[in-house]
């Protein structure tokens, strides 16, 4: 479903004509109906990699494959219908600063062609899933780190996509939180989402037991069916 | 109306409420821009009348011999009438003239002076305006003719031209400084404008990315801010209209001394229909324009 064909990635950084290379020779194959934990340090290039995923970079040099589609040959009118089809969850979480969190979660199920009857209660649904049900009228800055970050997670469930990108979901949340968001994602990949989830949680990864990719230094150091932390 | 229309129009009035600080910002600077405008109409306004007012000063006096016959003058009006350079001619008979006196100096020495020698000293006249300043040339040449000379005492022709043509010059500088200056302010205007909501539409960047990032189509985007654009326009213009309003309330007195007579509240109440489709027109066409253009910006892959 996924493809990354050797991947390089590199930053220009400004005022000297270095340049940081964040991802070096990268390839993998995903599956759809995956659950794969990417793991490293931070600085490794996890969220490098979920963002050339979700064509929110460009490689410098190698290809990414969505279905079979080259993404850096995708038209501009298209990519409203390819990130229809992906939940994200942003390490920074990325709310709209200037919605409600009701209006957060239902504005991914808006630009979709979605009906809007049924919206509305979904998204109360979905809310009390994450245990908001009591802030939905809240600005995301009258909430805690965590309390986004649940939002972001409601936000990237809400519209039912194939593939959830998940950059370090759990990295604000409490264990009781942590458990709770780490069932939801067991949840939808049993039903048929494919999760990619990036963290440096050695307690996460070790609870999954599902497909570990290790990226050292912008490196694929490990690919194992069945894998452990092993930095 | 479509649903999606609909969450655009609230999303829109969302912005525009929650978004207090962009939205006075662009209200602001809008609401200056307007402002602006109305008052170089005002003052557009202002440099047609001054020019009227001293082409109408500019006139050619003849008077005419004690005694001369009312029948002689106006013979001579009728053909001055015929002369297709002429524009007005007013008849200002001696009574008129002595009358006029008295109106202007009841309370003063000159007053007495007049009554003390007991007779009217005044001669009757005509006043003739030319249609155009340059023409006073040809309507002095024509008074000189000998037929006239034997009722006509003098000819008051302002030394035929130089007087006329400097107050002429005058007032076409006036009106092109004026236009001028007009011009290059309402350019500004527009610059600083469309600059200052680009920068407050800046700090929308990451919004905008967030959106883009989820999905949401060009036109889902842009149309709540078009809608604050609108909005925006819309109050802006709405506190210019009744601020200028008034303004020229408050101000037509004071400012009617310097401008010879101008009076800004009657100007305003003459030309409202045109003051407010320029007032509303430049605003909601800076809110929504520049909003698009802004926007737009972010909006490139
Ligand atoms: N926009 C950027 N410009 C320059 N360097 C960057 C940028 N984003 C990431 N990097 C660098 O790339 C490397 C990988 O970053 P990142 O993918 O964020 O790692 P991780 O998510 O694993 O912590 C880091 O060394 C980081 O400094
Ligand atoms: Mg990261």
């Amino acid at each position: 479903m996924i493809k990354l064909e050797n991947i390089t990635k590199t930053y220009p950084l400004s005022f000297n004509r270095e340049t940081k290379v964040a991802l070096q020779n990268v390839s993998f194959d995903v599956e759809a109906g995956e659950f794969i934990t990417f793991c490293g340090r931070s600085g490794a290039g996890k969220t490098t990699l979920l963002k050339l995923i979700a064509c929110q970079e460009q490689p410098t040099e190698g290809a990414v494959f969505f279905d079979g589609e080259n993404l850096g040959k995708i038209k501009d009118k298209d990519i409203c219908a390819f990130r229809h089809q992906i939940g994200f969850v942003f390490q920074d979480y990325k709310l709209l600063s200037y919605k409600t969190v009701f209006e957060n979660v239902s504005y991914a199920l808006e630009v979709t062609d979605y009906q809007n009857g049924v919206m509305d209660n979904e998204v109360s649904q979905i809310l009390e899933l994450v245990g908001l049900e009591k802030q939905t009228n809240s600005f995301p800055h009258e909430l805690s780190g965590g309390e986004k970050q649940r939002v972001a997670i409601a936000r990237a469930l809400i519209h039912r996509p194939k593939v959830i990108l998940a950059d370090e979901p759990t990295g604000n949340l409490d264990p009781y939180h942590t458990r709770d968001v780490l069932k939801i994602l067991n949840k939808v990949n049993e039903l048929g989402t494919t999760i990619l989830l990036a963290t440096h949680s050695k307690e996460i990864v070790n609870s999954l037991q599902r497909r570990v990719i290790t990226i050292e230094d912008g490196q694929i150091r490990s690919d194992e069916a069945n894998g452990r932390f092993i930095l | 109306m479509s649903k999606k229309i609909q969450k655009i129009l609230k999303s829109g009035w969302d912005n525009f409420q929650r978004q207090g600080i962009l939205t006075f910002a662009t209200l602001f600077i809008i609401f200056i821009a307007v402002f602006l405008a109305s008052s170089l109409y005002l003052f557009a306004g202002a440099i047609y009348f001054l020019n009227d007012r001293l082409q109408e000063r500019i006139d050619i006096s003849v008077f005419f011999k004690e005694n001369t016959a009312r029948e002689d003058i106006v013979k001579i009006e009728d053909q001055l009438k015929a002369v297709p350079e002429v524009k007005k001619v007013e008849y200002f008979s001696a009574d008129d003239a002595y009358q006029k006196f008295v109106q202007d100096h009841k309370d003063d020495k000159y007053y007495e002076a007049l009554q003390a020698i007991e007779m009217n000293p005044f001669l009757a006249s005509i006043h003739i305006q030319a249609k155009n300043p340059s023409q006073y040339g040809s309507i002095s040449t024509f008074l000189k003719k000998d037929e006239f000379q034997s009722v006509i005492q003098n000819v008051n022709d302002y030394k035929r031209g130089t007087v006329i043509q400097k107050l002429t010059d005058l007032t076409k500088n006036i009106r092109t400084i004026g236009l001028a200056l007009i011009g290059f302010l309402s350019l500004i205007a527009v610059l600083v404008t469309f600059n200052t909501i680009k920068l407050t539409i800046f700090s929308q960047k990451a919004e905008i990315e967030i959106m883009r990032l989820v999905g949401a189509k060009r036109r889902f985007i842009q149309g709540p801010y078009f809608i604050q654009g609108l909005l925006c326009g819309l109050s802006a213009s709405l506190l210019a209209f009744v601020l200028f309003g008034a303004m020229a309330f408050l101000l037509q007195e004071k400012l009617s001394g310097i401008f010879l007579g101008f009076n800004m509240f009657d100007f305003y109440k003459a030309n409202i229909w045109e003051l407010v489709a320029l007032q509303f027109g430049s605003g909601l066409l800076l809110g929504t324009v520049s909003s698009l253009l802004a926007v737009q910006a972010y909006l490139k892959k």
